[in-house]
């Protein structure tokens, strides 16, 4: 149970701590509201590079890519995707508050307080999920560069004097030129008796 | 009784009656890091609610920090109604005091 009884003389400074206290307490809400607006357009331009590389870029480049890059990719851009729309939630939540109507006690003052705290929370964990986005987004575009590229088809031709196998330069002339593990050769296909594709050539 | 209010200018001033005035506040606790003093200001006689808080966001517990029982708290007048002469962002008729809170 809390006694209140009267107290001695203040002093002024303590007076002016005090009027600075109930200051910040008022304001704290707009203070928290204001940072995680900031974020939000942050986290906005993040997301917009995020959607732009994984829907337009990303079909092409991500296919060249040889497996299991491809999926880990692909995982990859989507938990960056997730990761940037739940901090986009969260960072909306601070920004603009709860989604949800809360009921508020006659404690106005209070409760502002508490929207305050929560909001804060809600705002550090949605810069924790735009960083991790950024960071997953980061790694993926990282992958699509550097990653192993995807081996061409190859074709496997068999003639008279043997087997060919190798990736296809051009055809002219009714001939194949197949890039092999020897360098370019040319078959005539007349000769060929038989053709078939291959994912690799084997190993001679 | 405090007197009537509408033309009290505002002004920074203490009187150890204050005090005694604000012992008689209603308190509430609406969680356990929280105090809520409800009265009528001793000098303006505005109705005033005073929060007492362990925290603050982006303020260090070291400045406004938790008061352990039994401490002096210097609080002040927070009544929402307009007093002339007040400084910009400040709130209430100007009067404080000291309360003890056990
Ligand atoms: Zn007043
Ligand atoms: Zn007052």
């Amino acid at each position: 149970m809390i006694k209140l009884s009267p107290g001695g003389t203040p002093t002024r400074a303590a007076h002016q701590r005090a009027q600075a206290l109930q200051r910040a307490l008022r304001d704290e809400l707009p203070r928290v509201r204001e940072a995680a607006l900031a974020w939000r357009n942050g986290l906005a331009g993040l997301l917009a590079g995020l959607l732009g590389f994984g829907l337009i870029r990303g079909r092409s480049d991500v296919s060249q890519l040889a497996a299991p890059y491809d999926a880990v990719v692909g995982l990859l851009l989507l938990a960056a995707l997730l990761a940037g729309s739940w901090g986009a939630f969260r960072l909306l939540w601070a920004a603009h508050g709860r989604p949800s109507v809360t009921a508020r006690a006659a404690l106005g003052a209070t409760a502002d307080h508490h929207e305050a705290v929560r909001a804060a929370r809600a705002l550090r964990h949605g810069i924790a999920l735009a960083v991790l986005s950024a960071a997953l987004l980061v790694t993926a575009v990282a992958f699509t560069w550097y990653g192993p590229a995807k081996a061409k088809p190859s074709l496997q031709l068999t003639t008279p004097a043997g087997t060919v196998c190798g990736t296809i330069v051009r055809v002219a002339d009714g001939a194949l030129t197949l890039r092999t593990d020897s360098g370019e050769t040319r078959v005539d296909l007349r000769t060929a008796t038989g053709i078939r594709p291959a994912d690799t050539c084997p190993t001679s | 009784m405090p007197p009537a209010a509408e033309d009290t200018p505002y002004e920074e001033v203490t009187d150890l009656a204050y005090g005694a005035h604000a012992a008689t506040f209603e308190v509430e606790q609406p969680d356990p890091h929280t105090i809520v003093l409800r009265g009528t200001c001793p000098r303006c006689g505005h109705a005033m609610a005073y929060r007492i808080i362990d925290q603050v966001v982006r303020r260090p517990a070291a400045t406004g920090g938790e008061e352990p029982p039994g401490t002096e708290e210097t609080m002040m007048c927070t009544c929402g109604a307009e007093h002339a002469d007040r400084p910009q962002d400040y709130v209430g008729c100007g009067a404080f005091w000291n309360l003890t809170i056990s």
